[in-house]
């Protein structure tokens, strides 16, 4: 499958699909497709797949785009302002946070992941529930901001900010420490715990999430009285 | 005025169909509404359903939220602040997502 991924900050992938490929992706992705496509939305894997993707952040229908006896394009556009990443999940499983997911080729599995450690569940920033990325192609996520890769050699350990880890590799362990001392944990801005990432493995990590971003924004928002 | 070139047209009639009903089935739920407001027993039993599926969320809410203040302490306490000792990093390994296409994937 042709791609590229173009722009800046509000980024487009854009896919060439020929005849007989198909493309999944996130309903509400699209942001063009060329007049030879047809796009069919698909409880892909029943509804009890459909409920775990919603749960995992994704959308209870994926759509599929197919090329009529010709070459067509797709472009898939985010839903944040951030950078768009493509992945080959065909080298090892991804974990990704919840609206990651923007597409991928249909050999991909997309399926809900929980995290199995209480304590990086609860003060990780991330949550119980993410997202699962496993079979074989090429997919493509995407998050607010900008976007750091970083390849782990065993034994490598990066401490993230919480919520600030947008997907990594199922080999990397995800976990949680203390942010420093109680005058680091009461005024150092990053609260109690940090999140750890611990190598082999690639990582990926944003510069600002979107919760980060609507609080800059609320202040400026805005309001009938003004 | 030009026009797109091999057009064909697939039909939406069932789909338009389907919407109709959607449209019905909308109407009903809103009829459905009505009626329940302007009938004091059913609405009074609706409110009190009402009630208690929010009193339960806000107790459950609660229930997450306590058990979470009770164990972040500890939490904190186990974790300890972890730091590695003598490993050197690079700045070279940090890299940054830009433009790219399915060729430069396979030139990696």
């Amino acid at each position: 499958m042709k791609y590229t991924i173009t722009g800046d900050n509000l980024q487009f992938v854009n896919i060439e699909i020929n005849p007989g490929e198909v493309l999944n992706s996130v309903a509400g992705a699209m942001a063009y497709m060329t007049g030879n496509v047809r796009m069919e939305a698909v409880m892909e894997g029943g509804l009890m797949s459909g409920l775990k993707r919603s749960l995992s952040g994704s959308s209870l229908f994926l759509v599929k785009y197919r090329s009529e006896n010709s070459t067509g394009v797709v472009g898939l556009g985010g839903s944040v302002p951030g950078k768009i990443l493509d992945i080959d999940v065909g080298k090892g499983n991804w974990i990704a946070q919840k609206t990651a997911y923007l597409g991928s080729e249909p050999t991909v599995k997309l399926d809900m992941a929980l995290q199995k450690k209480l304590g990086a569940a609860f003060f990780g920033g991330e949550g119980f529930i993410l997202q699962k990325l496993s079979g074989q192609g090429m997919a493509f996520i995407n998050a607010c901001g900008d976007l750091n890769v970083v390849e782990l050699k065993a034994g490598e350990q990066y401490k993230v900010s919480t919520a600030n880890a947008v997907a990594w590799e199922e080999t990397v362990q995800y976990d949680i420490a203390a942010a420093g001392g109680i005058k680091t944990s009461l005024f150092g801005g990053e609260g109690l715990f940090v999140t750890t990432l611990t190598g082999p493995g690639k990582i990926v990590i944003q510069s600002m999430t979107l919760q980060d971003f609507a609080n800059a924004l609320i202040p400026y928002l805005p309001s009938n009285n003004s | 005025m030009a026009e797109a070139t091999n057009m064909k047209k697939a039909g939406t009639g069932k789909a338009g169909l389907g919407m109709v009903l959607i449209a019905v089935a909308v109407i009903a739920i809103i009829a459905l509404v009505i009626w329940i407001l302007t009938n004091p027993d059913v609405l009074a039993a609706t409110l009190t359903l009402i009630v208690v599926i929010v009193v339960a969320i806000v107790i459950i809410a609660l229930i997450i939220v306590g058990i979470m203040f009770i164990i972040a302490i500890p939490m904190y306490v186990a974790k300890g602040e972890q730091y590695q000792d003598g490993v050197d990093y690079s700045l070279d390994d940090v890299k940054s997502v830009k433009e790219s296409s399915s060729e430069d994937k396979k030139n990696e």
